[in-house]
């Protein structure tokens, strides 16, 4: 039971950061593979 | 004189400022080295290359003061002049002059030079001088200057600007901590040794005189707006359309234009005349020539890669080269991280009892995240060659090669930048258009620039191409491999060339704007530069990993294993079916349709899901490597080297990436151009992808 939640839990984390972070306006330093503007 | 109230600074009257509301900005011509002082003032690490036109937007860091404290430090988009009348350019001169308001006006400027090129340098810093804005002088590249038979009196020069003036080489790291100082010394003092105004008008002129008015009259009416109505009265704000600051400084600058056309003297030419007039006297006291240090060999390699026919041999060697070496030497660590991710895969399944979790990790994140790290070493590579063509200043003259070619198809110079960035991702490609002027010019490349083949196309490519090219010798030294890596790579520019071809004769009509690049000098490349955009790719490849592909990988984890006894029978397998029709004339199965789903996340993802879904239908209870689930199919006849082709195609040229048509919409401020982006690469993919699988199968 403690297994099936802790997955569940994981995918719903899963879905909703995908969400968020998809729905997310791509900023000038894209985060995307550009190497843009990171701080260090 | 001082007709713009050059005596206090912004920060003057205003007591309850404090150093950290104290703003530098960085103002320069395009390619001298502005962002390098940045980057090494604020801790950041924004890209800076041997090329123009990199940085498009204002960015803005934090400097600590050896005193304690912080202040904000600008880096400006690259300008000639105050009247550039592209997106960047604006950008630029609306900062320093004010006119945006959510951006005070900047406290200090710090003026970069290229000091191999100072009288072009020069236009712009006496401009900036003119706006009554503490200016110091930082005369960068003075090695490049030195090496080229210059040597500036810095002194001297000094005095004819009456500002301080700061010798330093930026890349070396040489005479920065003298910058540091001069910018604290302002921060402790603002408004000494301001730099002086209109010293290029001569003694006397009506023109001078009507300046000196102006300023006067616009520092009592709006102290934010400063020296701007005086510039008004030449050319150099007009193309930019900015207003004085009140109503009675604007009928000052009528009056005073209007007045000086009656003297006779045109108001435009009576400014480039002097103002260069000037420049010339002073650069004649100030650069005594030396001997230039010979430099026999890039002289030689310059005239080489920029010659119309070894140039086109030597770009296509470089090109074939690069994209050997991306198979060749990445094959070893590859391997590496294939074993190493298979043994955490064991030991997850030693460790875990069977049951859900397991599978989720096993099959679900090791398969899947795992499936992509094993790319990091061609990205590497690709991002290495890569950054060494481009820090020696080759990539511009790849540029002037390309440039008779790009405007055949309907593309301008300024096209060229966008286009190369976009070979990273698109994103920061579809904003470097921001330097071009024409708006259809502008758009015609941000639809063009995202069939450039980004990063995240790379995984796809070498997975495919790793499973269904042969590992053969083509001449018996070229990697059949590498030469089809690279004909991913020239498809998508040639589909580029071709779509603006049409688009620049049907909906987005218009002669491309003549363009003059300026040539970057030609240098031996600096490998921490180098070094360092290596590392921050991987890094944000890394991170990207351990993000959106992580929570696609346990997404389509759960998509693939419920409902249902097999994968096919599960969620993802129902996706995949919708997709099969359309799969079916490519050869192409219902997990395809699946990765294909899914990689709209992000392209990488294409690889992660269906490395969990093979392993998720493997009898195998360890995790497999992609590349052997995939060679089992081909062997089984599932797939062909037809479909293969066709897949690897429909990545060429399919537009997987919510970011990028997001950022299309940003740009171009419609979702029309957005939704066309869309639906004519998705379109044009297809039917490539269905091209080359009839003809892949017929040959």
């Amino acid at each position: 039971m403690g297994e099936v939640l802790l997955v569940s839990l994981l995918v719903g984390g899963a879905v909703v950061y995908l969400v968020l972070r998809l729905t997310r306006q791509p900023a000038s330093g894209c985060g995307r593979g550009c190497g843009c503007g990171k701080k260090r | 004189m001082d007709p713009a109230g050059c005596s206090s600074s912004p920060s003057q009257g205003r007591p309850d400022r404090s150093a950290t509301d104290f703003r530098v900005a960085l103002a320069g011509n395009p390619n001298c080295g502005k962002t390098t002082i940045f980057n090494a003032l604020t801790g950041l690490h924004y890209k800076v290359a041997n090329y123009p036109g990199v940085t498009v937007e204002r960015k803005s860091g934090s400097y600590t003061l050896t005193s304690g404290g912080e202040i904000t430090i600008v880096d400006l988009p690259g300008i000639y002049s105050l009247s550039g009348n592209s997106i960047d350019e604006k950008i630029a001169t609306d900062v320093l002059l004010g006119a945006l308001a959510t951006e005070p006006l900047p406290d200090l400027i710090v003026a970069v030079i290229d000091s191999s090129n100072l009288e072009r340098n020069l236009y712009l810093t006496t401009q900036l001088l003119d706006l009554g804005i503490p200016t110091v002088v930082a005369l960068n590249m003075i090695d490049v200057a030195q090496d080229r038979g210059f040597s500036i009196k810095g002194e001297l020069l000094a005095r004819e600007l009456g500002a301080l003036v700061v010798p330093l080489s930026a890349d070396r790291g040489q005479g920065l901590s003298e910058l540091k100082q001069v910018i604290e010394a302002h921060v402790r003092s603002p408004g000494r040794g301001c730099g002086a105004a209109f010293r290029w008008l001569p003694e006397g002129s009506e023109y001078r005189r009507s300046a000196q008015e102006l300023g006067a009259l616009e520092a009592a009416a709006a102290p934010r707006s400063r020296g701007v109505a005086a510039l008004l009265i030449g050319a150099a704000l007009l193309s930019n359309s900015y207003q004085p600051a009140t109503p009675g400084v604007a009928a000052a600058v009528t009056a005073a234009r209007t007045e000086l056309d009656r003297s006779g003297i045109d108001a435009v030419s009576f400014e480039a005349t002097h103002r260069y007039g000037w420049i010339n006297a002073v650069v004649r006291a100030v650069v005594t020539r030396t001997a230039a240090k010979p430099q026999p060999i890039l002289n030689t390699i310059d005239y080489l890669v920029t010659h119309r026919v070894w140039g086109t041999v030597i770009f296509f060697a470089i090109m074939t080269l690069i994209f050997q070496a991306i198979f060749q030497w990445a094959a070893l660590p590859m391997d590496y991280i294939e074993q190493a991710i298979a043994a955490v895969g064991t030991w997850l399944q030693r460790m875990l009892p069977d049951g859900v979790l397991e599978s989720l990790l096993v099959d679900g994140v090791v398969a899947g995240v795992g499936s992509v790290l094993v790319f990091i070493p061609q990205i590497a590579i690709l991002f290495a060659c890569l950054g060494i063509l481009e820090e020696t200043g080759y990539l511009c003259r790849a540029a002037f090669l390309m440039d008779r070619v790009m405007r055949k198809v309907g593309l301008q110079g300024r096209s060229f930048i966008p286009m190369l960035s976009s070979f990273a991702c698109a994103i920061p490609g579809i904003m470097a258009t921001r330097s071009i002027p024409s708006l259809s010019d502008r758009i015609a490349t941000i639809l063009v620039a995202p069939l450039m083949s980004c990063s995240a196309r790379l995984p796809v490519y070498t997975l495919l191409i790793a499973a269904f090219i042969p590992d053969s010798q083509v001449f018996g030294f070229l990697s059949l491999q590498g030469l089809v890596l690279l004909s991913m790579y020239l498809l998508g520019i040639f589909g580029a060339a071709g779509v603006s071809f049409v688009l620049k004769r049907t909906i987005l009509r218009g002669e491309p704007a003549l363009f003059v690049m300026e040539m970057p000098p030609f240098r031996f490349p600096n490998f921490r530069v180098v070094l360092r955009d290596v590392v921050d790719r991987i890094r944000v490849f890394l991170g990207s990993a351990g993000t959106v592909i992580l929570a696609c990988s346990v997404i389509l984890w759960f998509l693939a294993s419920y409902p249902g006894e097999s994968v096919r029978e599960s969620f993802a397998g129902m996706l995949g079916g919708l997709m099969e029709p359309l799969l079916r004339p490519l050869g192409l199965g219902w997990e395809v349709g699946v990765a294909i789903l899914a990689s709209f996340a992000a392209r990488e993802v294409f690889v992660t899901s269906l490395a969990t879904v093979y392993n998720l239908e493997s009898s195998s209870e360890l995790t497999v490597p992609l590349s052997a689930l995939l060679q089992e199919r081909l062997q089984a006849g599932q797939f062909s080297l037809a479909s293969g082709l066709a897949l690897m195609v429909f990545y060429v040229y399919a537009c997987q990436c919510m970011s990028t048509v997001a950022v299309c919409r940003r740009e171009t401020g419609s979702w029309r151009w957005a939704g066309f982006m869309f639906i004519y690469m998705t379109g044009l993919a297809y039917v490539m992808a269905l091209l080359t699988y009839w003809l892949a199968q017929g040959w």
